[in-house]
């Protein structure tokens, strides 16, 4: 390709900066002179919104999804698996997170307390990880779920394109990167049914016609209509949502969790209720619901939460940390006196790996922990209180002493 | 950056199939090339395929380089093709299902215009890539996915203390043309700089 056409590249982006040469303004002026597209290329980049959307695109090639699969390519080289170029790319910058980790693990410590960073103090210096501590690191999950529409139709969200879609009560679906939106304008006839489906390393957003917004974590699912219709408003879920309900009196919003029923009229609040969790837990930020299931039912307020206990007895829990129970939502782990079973399930789904225990302690877990994060960076903090040790085989992690 | 001490160091220990060559090579010019196929096919799966097979051509064909620009222009030309092929394809595949929409493949002209915006970019993506760490990460979330200082505060486990008093000290620090064209908020820069100098001001957020 014509070198030229780098060059020109070159010119402009040192434009932007502020850094061209006397003598580059003026090839630069010619070139633009040459033709109007090139005027026009160059308003536009020199416009801040499309610059940042230019950028954002940019940002989001999957680097290193591509170089997962090119690198099953490569020639083998010394037997093992060190050619991991993200070394040395990324070698200054993970440095810093390390860093950054450090104070993160200043919080996490013994039984029931916190250790807190005295403000006035440098971070404690830590002794740099070797870099290839890890061997098969495991970026974080991604937006991404799976529509299933009521002709059958299966619609893979992956986060990267928008597409609108059209059922066949004439509602259109917006499904953009990390939403899925519907719209109560365009619907007719009787009420049609859609699943999203999110899989493990997966989360995603749904706008409901209502204007309701829930967040889905990963290994969860939502059935609900297109557009609802009657007197009440009912969806089914599994796995761990979050529920932002628009207010009408009018309509009862209901969730169904297995088997269990949250009534709301218009409020905030988190289901969890994973398969492999023992108890249903429902914790309330705002508003009011009542949960029933068996017969019985409680109705609680904000900073509380129902439970449903795997025999099927329903309690309420008073001073609940929502901040804690909400903490995925805000793209956040949150630790408090968890154990280390509880601490891998939520690693588990999240970076969509099996767990096998050779030794579990019995210590507890506090802290924060940004989710945005490789799964070496979480077994660092984690290591970092000297308890629990990790070793990584391809999807396998093994928690050892 | 990289463990090379020159271009031609790193073109000798591509062609010998040096593993950690072809990574860097690939860090090199992935998103831009990904970048420049989209601009031609429109979508951003087919341009990441395309670009994967162009890289996995070059770990197959082991072509010679004399310079890294003749390296360039070989991934460069190598995806274009790719996603000109691409189009032809999709054209007939279009026509035969008698849809309407026409694809025509866009003129040279128009694909060199791809070519210099994807350099362009790719040397203010760079920019940003080569601040430090704290830095770096706020003025990416910042100015790439347009979030709130608060929102970056809460993003990033970080509290802001005491920004007010120090401003004009951190401001003079950063002369990329980022401040200079306006495409940050000052309240954003301030407080990455302040990150920059202080590290006391990295208070963990609980």
């Amino acid at each position: 390709m014509n070198e030229n056409l780098f060059y020109y590249g070159e010119l402009l982006a040192k434009h932007l900066r502020g850094e061209l040469a006397p003598a580059e303004t003026g090839e630069l002026n010619a070139w633009l002179a040459a033709s109007p597209a090139h005027r026009a290329l160059y308003e536009e980049l020199l416009s801040k919104d499309s610059m940042a959307a230019e950028l954002r695109k940019f940002d989001g090639y999957d680097e290193e999804g591509i170089w997962e699969k090119l690198r099953q390519k490569l020639p083998a080289e010394g037997g093992s698996d060190r050619v991991i170029p993200t070394v040395h790319r990324v070698y200054f910058w993970k440095k810093y997170r390390w860093m950054a980790a450090a104070s993160i693990v200043l919080m996490l410590a013994a039984g029931s307390y916190f250790l807190f960073l005295r403000p006035d103090k440098q971070p404690v210096a830590v002794t740099e990880p070797e870099p290839v501590r890890f061997q098969n690191d495991i970026p974080p999950g991604t937006d991404k779920a799976v529509l299933l529409m009521s002709d059958g139709r299966q619609v893979m969200l992956d986060g990267k394109s928008a597409d609108q879609l059209l059922e066949k009560d004439g509602s259109a679906i917006k499904a953009g990167e990390s939403i899925l939106t519907y719209d109560e304008a365009y619907s007719s006839g009787e009420m049609v049914y859609n699943t999203l489906q999110v899989p493990r390393k997966g989360e995603f957003r749904l706008s409901l016609s209502d204007g309701t917004q829930v967040r889905l974590n990963s290994a969860s699912s939502i059935h609900y209509p297109t557009v609802f219709k009657g007197s009440e408003r009912k969806v089914i879920v599994t796995g761990e949502t979050y529920f932002e309900v628009a207010k009408d009196a009018s309509k009862p919003f209901l969730v169904e969790v297995n088997g269990a029923e949250i009534k709301v009229l218009g409020t905030h609040f988190n289901v969890n209720a994973y398969a492999n969790e023992a108890v249903i837990r429902t914790t309330l930020v705002e508003g009011s619901v009542t949960v029933s299931n068996n017969g019985q039912a409680v109705t609680i307020k904000p900073g509380e939460q129902a439970r449903i206990t795997e025999n099927g007895n329903l309690t309420v829990a008073k001073d609940i940390n929502t901040d804690k129970e909400l903490a995925w939502v805000n793209g956040f782990f949150h630790f408090e006196k968890t154990g280390i079973e509880s601490v891998m399930k939520q690693v588990e789904r999240w970076y969509d790996v099996q767990v096998v225990y050779e030794d579990k302690t019995t210590q507890t877990f506090n802290g924060k922990i940004p989710k945005k994060v490789n799964v070496s960076d979480i077994f660092r903090i984690l290591e970092a209180t000297g308890w629990v040790h990790f070793r990584i085989e391809g999807s396998k992690v093994t928690v050892l002493k | 950056m990289g463990s090379f001490s020159g271009d031609m160091e790193l073109l000798n220990a591509l062609k010998q199939g040096d593993n950690t060559a072809f990574g860097q090579v690939y860090r090199l010019y992935f998103r831009q090339l990904c970048y420049f196929s989209e601009r031609i096919t429109g979508l951003r799966p087919v341009s990441e395929d395309i670009v994967m097979e162009t890289f996995a051509r070059l770990l197959e064909n082991h072509p010679n380089f004399e310079s890294l620009s003749g390296l360039r222009s070989w991934l460069f030309a190598g995806t274009r093709n790719a996603s000109l092929d691409y189009l032809r394809a999709e054209k007939r595949h279009r026509a035969s299902h008698n849809e309407i929409k026409f694809l025509s493949p866009p003129a040279e002209e128009e694909i060199g215009l791809h070519l210099v915006r994807s350099e362009a970019i790719r040397a203010i993506y760079r920019e940003i890539e080569n601040l430090p760490y704290p830095c770096r990460q706020i003025v990416k979330h910042s100015f790439i996915d347009g979030m709130s200082t608060a929102e970056i505060a809460e993003a990033m486990g970080l509290a802001y203390q005491s920004i007010q008093n120090q401003k004009s000290r951190g401001v003079r620090l950063l002369k990329t043309a980022l401040i200079k064209n306006d495409l940050l908020s000052p309240a954003i820069l301030v407080a990455c700089l302040l990150l920059l100098e202080e590290k006391s001001l990295l208070v963990p957020f609980v």
